[in-house]
């Protein structure tokens, strides 16, 4: 359970370029199933979920992450918790140039520090289960979109998160990859997984898997529509 | 222990991905580091080598003042300082200079204790003869103080290992050097001798001047300390030199150091993102530092070793070695110096890996949130 109370975020606070990006928001996440951040550019979607997955510190109010509270942790414990709760996909991929597909996979892992043939196993068994198997020796700079995006996803998924954020996952793909995604997600959340993606894209947000929809405008919460998939 | 291995590969396939990047910067300094270590290890062999020469030299040397002046002193004097409680082995030392207009060099002339040969023959050392213009037939000419021609036949050399202070140095019997010299009979240069007990040097020399007013005791812990500041000298005086080569590195580190690449913003951002805290993101940076600065330090250090110990410092032996009136050849005995190592270490791994420390803990340390909204 993700519990967000009073949350608002303003970047370069007590600057004269300060933008509030997000007002305060309170919201309840359950764990698994498939929730949506809906919202056109700027409505504070990607801010939303970098609040909620550790990437940055609410200017004000509290996160509770499976009841403890996390707004308040060191910087060594909430990287912790970010790599062990919450697995990311970016926009942009951001996989590292310069190394492999197997490579990219596994380095969320290396803080933890378990046995290299372990991890290279969990690692080739997602790339196998995202049907990227013989592209693990391949560079990141050789791979497709859609293939770029399935090894943010094996990356994202290498530490067993129980959450994973996707930030508009579909920006950068045809339908065909698009569905893909929506399918992998799918399959997520029916293990049990949350899935909390922010996007724009109509074909995210009116997919029948998508449990639960989340509207933003301006930094604030619209009206929330809750289905059951 | 797997933690580290992981941290260790990763900075490994860092480096060898901007491997033409950190060549060119481990080339730069290894240069430097190969300039300081070779006038270090330069200074430390000289240091030793006047060390090793001066450890059966007498412990005292006397001298007598005229006027501020040196001058001849009275033979006598040996006796009077010989009353000396602890002094031993007094006895007058005859040595000068000798300058030969043909070859413009300036000689040492020295009458040992202990020559055996011929009033006309003489020991050179290997400078003499390579640099001595009017050499003929194994003789050399010289002119008494009279001005009359006076050849002398060398009987010996010296080997080439104690050319540091033989190269300029010509040995022959008492009559002969008064005779070229013009030193009179019942004086000497100087007057050497040994103290019995070695803590006591300073209170025999105090002795001396009480009794003899006129005359200057010099301590061979003086001589070596005087040696010590002219090699000192002599290595700052280069290190000045190549001061400029290593501010321009110094500039290039710190221009290095102080402005990441958006690749390497870029990485720090997603590896925050995918969960390494600032301490791991500041550990693989330190390797690199470390592989880095480490690398120049050891090729610097094997570089300047060679240069100096087996090349005999071609890049400075003018700079270095120009405190003796002929250029000695010789070569030079490898020294270790751990202090010297450790100091040229500090001064050269360290300040680099703490330097490229400061951009990445600037970065490391904000939300990864933040670093990627830089990069858009």
């Amino acid at each position: 359970m993700i519990d967000l109370q009073h949350i608002s975020k303003t970047y370069h606070q007590g600057r004269s370029n300060a933008v509030a990006a997000l007002q305060p928001v309170s919201l309840k996440l359950a764990d698994g199933g498939f929730t949506v951040v809906q919202g056109p550019s700027g409505s504070g979607k990607t801010t939303l979920l970098s609040v909620i997955g550790l990437m940055c510190r609410p200017s004000t109010g509290r996160i509770y992450v499976d009841g403890r509270e996390t707004t308040s942790l060191s910087e060594h414990f909430a990287a912790h918790l970010r790599r062990r709760t919450f697995g990311f996909v970016f926009q942009n991929h951001n996989l590292i140039k310069g190394r492999t597909v197997l490579d990219n996979i596994m380095i969320p892992a290396y803080p933890e520090g378990e046995p290299f043939s372990r991890l290279r196993q969990r690692a080739l068994a997602l790339l196998d289960r995202l049907k990227l198997a013989d592209k693990a020796g391949r560079q990141v700079t050789a791979l497709s979109g859609g293939e770029l995006q399935r090894v943010a996803m094996a990356r994202a998924m290498i530490n067993s998160p129980s959450v994973l954020i996707a930030d508009e996952p579909t920006a950068h793909l045809d339908t065909r990859l698009a569905d893909r995604f929506l399918e992998i997600a799918a399959d997520l959340a029916a293990d049990g997984m949350t899935v909390l993606a922010a996007s724009h894209d109509p074909r995210v947000c009116n997919a029948d898997c998508v449990g639960t929809l989340i509207s933003m405008h301006d930094g604030r919460l619209l009206d929330n529509k809750q289905s059951m998939p | 222990m797997n933690r580290n291995r992981y941290f260790l590969d990763y900075t490994l396939v860092s480096l060898w991905r901007r491997r033409w990047k950190n060549a060119a910067l481990i080339g730069v300094y290894s240069a430097m580091v190969f300039l300081i270590a070779s006038i270090l290890f330069f200074g430390d062999s000289l240091r030793r080598d006047a060390a090793v020469i001066l450890q059966d030299t007498p412990e005292v040397v006397v001298q007598r003042m005229v006027a501020g002046r040196h001058a001849l002193i009275p033979e006598a004097y040996a006796a009077a300082i010989g009353q000396i409680r602890g002094a031993r082995n007094i006895r007058p030392r005859l040595w000068g200079y000798y300058y030969h207009p043909a070859s413009q060099a300036n000689y040492t002339l020295m009458v040992p204790a202990d020559f055996t040969y011929a009033d006309d023959q003489i020991k050179i050392g290997h400078g003499v003869l390579r640099t001595w213009a009017a050499a003929r037939d194994n003789q050399l000419f010289f002119k008494d103080s009279d001005g009359q021609a006076l050849p002398l036949t060398i009987a010996e050399t010296f080997s080439g290992e104690t050319d540091l202070v033989t190269a300029d140095l010509i040995l022959m019997s008492a009559a002969t050097f008064r005779r070229i010299t013009g030193t009179p009979e019942g004086f000497a240069t100087d007057l050497v001798g040994r103290v019995r007990n070695q803590q006591e040097t300073r209170t025999v020399a105090a002795k001396i001047v009480e009794i003899l007013p006129d005359s200057r005791p010099i301590l061979r812990e003086e001589i070596l300390r005087t040696y010590d500041t002219l090699f000192d000298w002599r290595s700052g005086y280069v290190l000045v030199a190549v001061s400029g080569a290593m501010l321009a590195f110094f500039i290039f580190a710190w221009d290095k150091a102080t402005g990441l690449s958006a690749e390497e913003r870029a990485e720090i951002g997603i590896l925050k993102g995918v969960g390494w805290d600032t301490g791991d993101v500041l550990r693989i940076k330190v390797y690199e530092g470390m592989a880095v600065s480490l690398t120049a330090f050891v090729i610097g250090v094997m570089a300047a070793y060679a240069h100096v110990y087996l090349a005999s410092a071609p890049l400075f032996d003018h700079a270095l070695k120009g405190w003796a009136v002929l250029y000695p050849q010789f070569h030079l005995r490898p020294v270790f110096n751990g202090n010297t190592l450790g100091v040229l270490f500090f001064f050269t791994v360290m300040p680099y890996t703490l330097v490229t420390l400061l951009p990445v803990w600037r970065v490391a340390i904000a939300d990864p949130d933040a670093v990627m909204r830089q990069l858009g």
